[in-house]
C-alpha cells in the first residue's frame, strides 16, 4: 500500500471529473434542483380541491353552508349547479373532484329540528386525497350540525344539549406544523449520497473497461487495494460535499433545523458511503457498457428509494415486501438521519440501525472488492 | 411515404442489429419493467395501514378497552401494547416503536357516558412524516365521529346533518387503482428516455458518429430511424405492464383498450423524442444521464400529479407543470382506466401529446448537427 501511488490515481480521477465543465455543472446542479423540487412538491396535504356545489334548496341557510364550505383552504369552489344530473359530467371530465348536494327543503327540515341528509360525491381516484377530504367534510358538517342545534335550542328557549361522546385532542410531536419538507430534506441528503456515490463509482470503472484503459491501469505497479481505494475515494469526497450542500440548502432556504449531533451524523454517513461504494463497485463488475451500468444502477436506486421508507412508510407495505426492506441499506441510514434531524435522539434510540449499517458497509465493500479484484487479476 | 426510403430503412436495420447484438440491453428492457412494476406497485401506498400505536391507559375502564379494540380492528392502526408512564410513551415515540400514542386520562370512561361532561382522549402523533401524519389524523377524526355516533345513537337534536358520502371511480379507495396506471408513464420515462438518450451519445463517445455524418442519410431519417426500434420495444413493455397491473394488482380497465394503446403510442413519441433531444445536446453518457434525470424523470414523477396532487403545488412551480407531457398522459390514462371515459372527454390532452411529440422529434433533428465540432 503506497499513498503516493494512490494519490496519482485520485488526481487522475479528479482531472477527469473537472475537465468537462458540463459534467461538473450537472453534478452540482442536479442535486440542488432535486432538493428544491422535492422540498416544494412532496406534500400530500390537500389544498384547493375543486368543489362543486349542487344547491337544490336555494335558501339562505343552504347558501350560508356553501359559503362556509368554500371558505376553507381545503376546497376551491369551481361551480354551482341546480340539477344533480350535471354532477356526472363535472366529475368525469375532472372539472370537479368533490360534489356536495344540498337537498330540497333542507332549510325547512333543519328549522323544524328534523334530520336532513347531505349527499357527498368524491372522485376516489386519488385515494389519499379522497380520504383526507372526506374526514374534513365529516368534521365540517359535524361542527355545523352542533352549531345549528345550539342556535335552534337557544331560539326555542330550551336548555343547551350536553356535549357528548368523546373528543380527540391531537398533539403533533417532532414536526408540529406538519411541514413535509422537514421530513424530505434529511431524506434527500441520504438519497443524494446514494445516487452520486454509486453512479459515479460504477461509471468511472466501466468507462475504463469500455475505453480499454483498464489494462493500462492493471499493468502499472499499482496494487489492487490501491486501485480500489483510488477509484472510490474521490467519489466519496464528491458525495460528502454534495451532502453538505444539500443540508446547508435545507437549513438556509427551507429553514429545516438540525436537532441532533453532527458527529453521529458524520459517522453514520461514513458507514453508509462505504456500503454504497461497495454497491457501485458491484454494479461495475456486472456491466460491460456505461449504459448498462446506468440501468442496473437505476434498478438499485429505485429499490432503495421505494423500499426504504423514503417517501412511503414501511409499516403500510404488504408483509412479504416488508421483510425485503431489511435488505435495503438506505432504510437504516434514513431512520438514523431522520431521528437525528427531527427528534435529536442519541445512539440509544438507533444503535441497532447503526450496527446494521456497519455490517452492510463491511460486507458490501469487502465482497465487491474481492469480486472486482478477481476480475482485474 | 417519402420517409420510407432505403436510407431510413438502413438506419432502422442498423439500430435493430445493435439491439439484437447486445442481449443485455434487450434483457434489461424486458426485465426492467417487470421489476419496476413490482417495486413501484407495492412500494407506493398512500393508504396508511398498520400504523403502530401505544396506549397509556390511566382510566382502565371498559370504555378505554373498547376504544382500543375498535381502533386496532380498523386495519389502519396496529396496537403495540400499553405503557405505564408518560416517560415510557415518550421513549416509544422517540425510538419509533410507536407512531401514535393514546392517553386516556383518569375518569374518561365515566365522563363519556350520556349525561357525563364528555371525555377527552389525548392523541400524540409523530409528525415527522407529515404526509402519513396528515392521513392518520384524517382517519382518526373519522373514527372519532363514527364512534361518537355509534355510542350515542339517540342524541336528540345533536346530529342534524347526516352526511352520506359516495366515492366514485375507486369506491374502495384502493391506492393501487391510482398508482398502477401512473406507473406505466414512469416506466416509459425511465426506460424510453434513458435508452434513447444513450444512442446518439454512444456513437459520439465511440467515434462512429463520423460515419453517420458522412453517410447520405438526412437528419430526420436518422432521428426517426433511431427512435422506431425503441418504440417497438417500449410498446411491448406497455403490454407487459398492463397485463401485470391486471394480474398482480387487480386493476381493471374500464375504458377502451385501443384508446389506451393509442395514448401510449403518442406518449412514447414525446418520451423518446425528449431522450433523443438530450442525446443530441450532450457528448458524454454521464451528462446525458444527469440531464435525462432533471429534464425527464424528475418532472415526470413530481410535477405531473403522479403521486402528489397538482392542486397543492406552490404557485411558483405550478405553471411549470403545464410543460410536462406526463401531466396530460396521466389524465388520459387515469380517465381510461378508472372512469372509462373516451375521446369525447380526452381529445384535448391527446392533441397536446401529439403536439409535444412532433415538436420534440423535430427539435432534435434540427439540433443534431451533421458536422464535427
Amino acid at each position: 500500500m503506497s499513498l503516493a501511488r494512490m494519490r496519482h490515481l485520485v488526481r487522475k480521477e479528479m482531472i477527469q471529473l473537472w475537465r468537462n465543465p458540463l459534467t461538473l455543472r450537472l453534478i452540482i446542479a442536479v442535486p440542488l434542483i432535486q432538493t428544491i423540487v422535492f422540498g416544494y412538491v412532496t406534500t400530500t396535504e390537500v389544498r384547493n380541491l375543486k368543489l362543486l356545489i349542487c344547491d337544490q334548496d336555494g335558501s339562505a341557510l343552504s347558501r350560508d353552508l356553501a359559503v362556509r364550505l368554500s371558505a376553507s383552504r381545503y376546497f376551491r369552489l369551481v361551480g354551482t349547479v341546480q340539477d344533480p344530473r350535471e354532477i356526472d359530467g363535472w366529475l368525469d371530465e375532472g372539472r370537479a373532484k368533490v360534489a356536495v348536494l344540498l337537498p330540497r327543503r333542507l332549510s325547512a327540515y333543519l328549522t323544524a329540528g328534523r334530520r336532513a341528509s347531505i349527499q357527498i360525491i368524491l372522485d376516489g381516484s386519488n385515494s389519499s386525497e379522497a380520504t383526507i377530504a372526506l374526514a374534513y367534510l365529516q368534521k365540517f358538517f359535524y361542527t355545523q350540525s352542533s352549531r345549528l342545534a345550539l342556535s335552534l335550542a337557544d331560539r326555542a328557549g330550551m336548555s343547551r344539549p350536553h356535549p357528548q361522546g368523546i373528543g380527540l385532542r391531537s398533539r403533533i410531536w417532532f414536526n408540529p406544523e406538519l411541514r413535509s419538507v422537514n421530513y424530505m430534506i434529511p431524506g434527500m441528503m441520504c438519497l443524494i449520497l446514494f445516487m452520486v456515490t454509486s453512479l459515479l463509482t460504477a461509471l468511472s470503472i466501466v468507462r475504463e473497461k469500455e475505453t480499454g484503459t483498464m489494462e493500462q491501469l492493471v499493468v502499472t505497479p499499482i496494487k489492487p487495494a490501491e486501485l480500489i481505494l483510488g477509484k472510490t475515494l474521490p467519489f466519496a469526497l464528491v458525495a460528502m460535499i454534495e451532502a453538505v450542500l444539500v443540508l446547508s440548502f435545507g437549513t438556509l432556504w427551507f429553514g429545516v433545523a438540525f436537532k441532533g449531533s453532527w458527529l453521529w451524523l458524520a459517522l453514520a454517513s461514513a458507514l453508509f458511503v462505504i456500503a454504497v461504494l461497495g454497491l457501485g463497485m458491484f454494479v461495475s463488475t456486472l456491466a460491460h457498457t456505461q449504459a448498462q451500468a446506468m440501468l442496473v444502477n437505476q434498478l438499485f436506486m429505485a429499490t432503495n428509494m421505494l423500499l426504504s421508507g423514503f417517501m412511503f412508510p414501511i409499516s403500510s407495505m404488504p408483509p412479504a415486501i416488508k421483510y425485503f426492506t431489511y435488505l435495503v441499506p438506505l432504510r437504516y441510514f434514513l431512520e438514523i438521519v431522520r431521528s437525528l434531524y427531527l427528534k435529536g435522539t442519541g445512539p440509544e434510540c438507533w444503535w441497532p440501525q447503526l450496527a446494521m449499517l456497519a455490517i452492510f458497509g463491511l460486507a458490501l465493500f469487502g465482497l465487491s472488492a474481492l469480486r472486482f479484484r478477481k476480475r482485474i487479476d | 411515404m417519402l420517409l420510407f426510403n432505403r436510407r431510413f430503412l438502413a438506419v432502422l436495420r442498423k439500430e435493430a442489429i445493435h439491439i439484437r447484438r447486445d442481449p443485455r440491453t434487450m434483457f434489461v428492457s424486458l426485465v426492467f419493467p417487470v421489476i419496476m412494476m413490482i417495486l413501484y406497485g407495492y412500494g407506493i401506498r398512500f393508504d396508511v395501514r398498520h400504523l403502530p400505536f401505544m396506549v397509556l391507559d390511566m382510566d382502565r375502564s371498559p370504555f378505554s378497552r373498547h376504544f382500543i379494540q375498535a381502533l386496532s380492528s380498523s386495519q389502519h392502526f396496529a396496537y403495540r401494547g400499553s405503557v405505564l408512564s408518560y416517560g415510557q410513551l415518550e421513549r416509544a415515540l422517540d425510538d419509533g416503536r410507536a407512531k401514535i400514542g393514546l392517553v386516556f386520562p383518569p375518569g374518561a370512561g365515566r365522563r363519556s357516558t350520556p349525561g357525563g361532561a364528555g371525555a377527552t382522549v389525548q392523541v400524540i402523533i409523530d409528525g415527522g412524516d407529515a404526509n402519513t401524519a396528515n392521513i392518520a389524523l384524517g382517519y382518526l377524526a373519522a373514527f372519532g365521529h363514527s364512534w361518537a355516533e355509534d355510542e350515542n345513537p339517540t342524541a336528540p337534536g345533536q346530529i342534524l346533518l347526516d352526511i352520506r358520502p359516495r366515492v366514485w371511480y375507486n369506491p374502495e379507495l384502493k391506492s393501487a387503482n391510482f398508482v398502477v396506471p401512473g406507473i406505466i408513464a414512469i416506466i416509459m420515462i425511465l426506460l424510453g428516455t434513458l435508452l434513447t438518450a444513450f444512442t446518439l451519445v454512444e456513437e459520439k463517445e465511440r467515434g462512429t458518429v463520423e460515419m453517420l455524418i458522412v453517410s447520405p442519410v438526412t437528419k430526420l431519417e436518422l432521428i426517426l430511424g433511431k427512435i422506431l426500434p425503441y418504440l417497438a420495444i417500449s410498446l411491448l413493455d406497455v403490454v407487459i405492464i398492463v397485463i401485470m397491473g391486471y394480474l398482480l394488482f387487480d386493476v381493471p380497465i374500464k375504458g377502451s383498450l385501443w384508446l389506451l394503446f393509442l395514448a401510449c403510442l403518442l406518449y412514447l413519441f414525446t418520451v423518446l423524442g425528449l431522450g433523443i433531444l438530450i442525446s443530441s445536446l450532450t457528448r458524454k453518457l454521464q451528462d446525458a444521464m444527469f440531464l435525462a434525470f432533471v429534464a425527464s424523470l424528475l418532472p415526470g414523477i413530481l410535477l405531473s400529479g403522479f403521486v402528489f396532487p397538482l392542486e397543492s403545488l406552490p404557485v411558483v412551480i405550478k405553471p411549470l407543470s403545464y410543460l410536462v407531457p406526463t401531466r396530460y398522459f396521466l389524465i388520459i390514462i387515469r380517465g381510461i382506466y378508472l372512469k372509462g371515459v373516451g375521446l369525447e372527454v380526452l381529445w384535448r390532452q391527446m392533441l397536446l401529446l401529439a403536439l409535444f411529440g412532433a415538436i420534440l422529434v423535430l427539435a432534435s433533428a434540427l439540433r443534431f448537427r451533421k458536422s464535427l465540432e
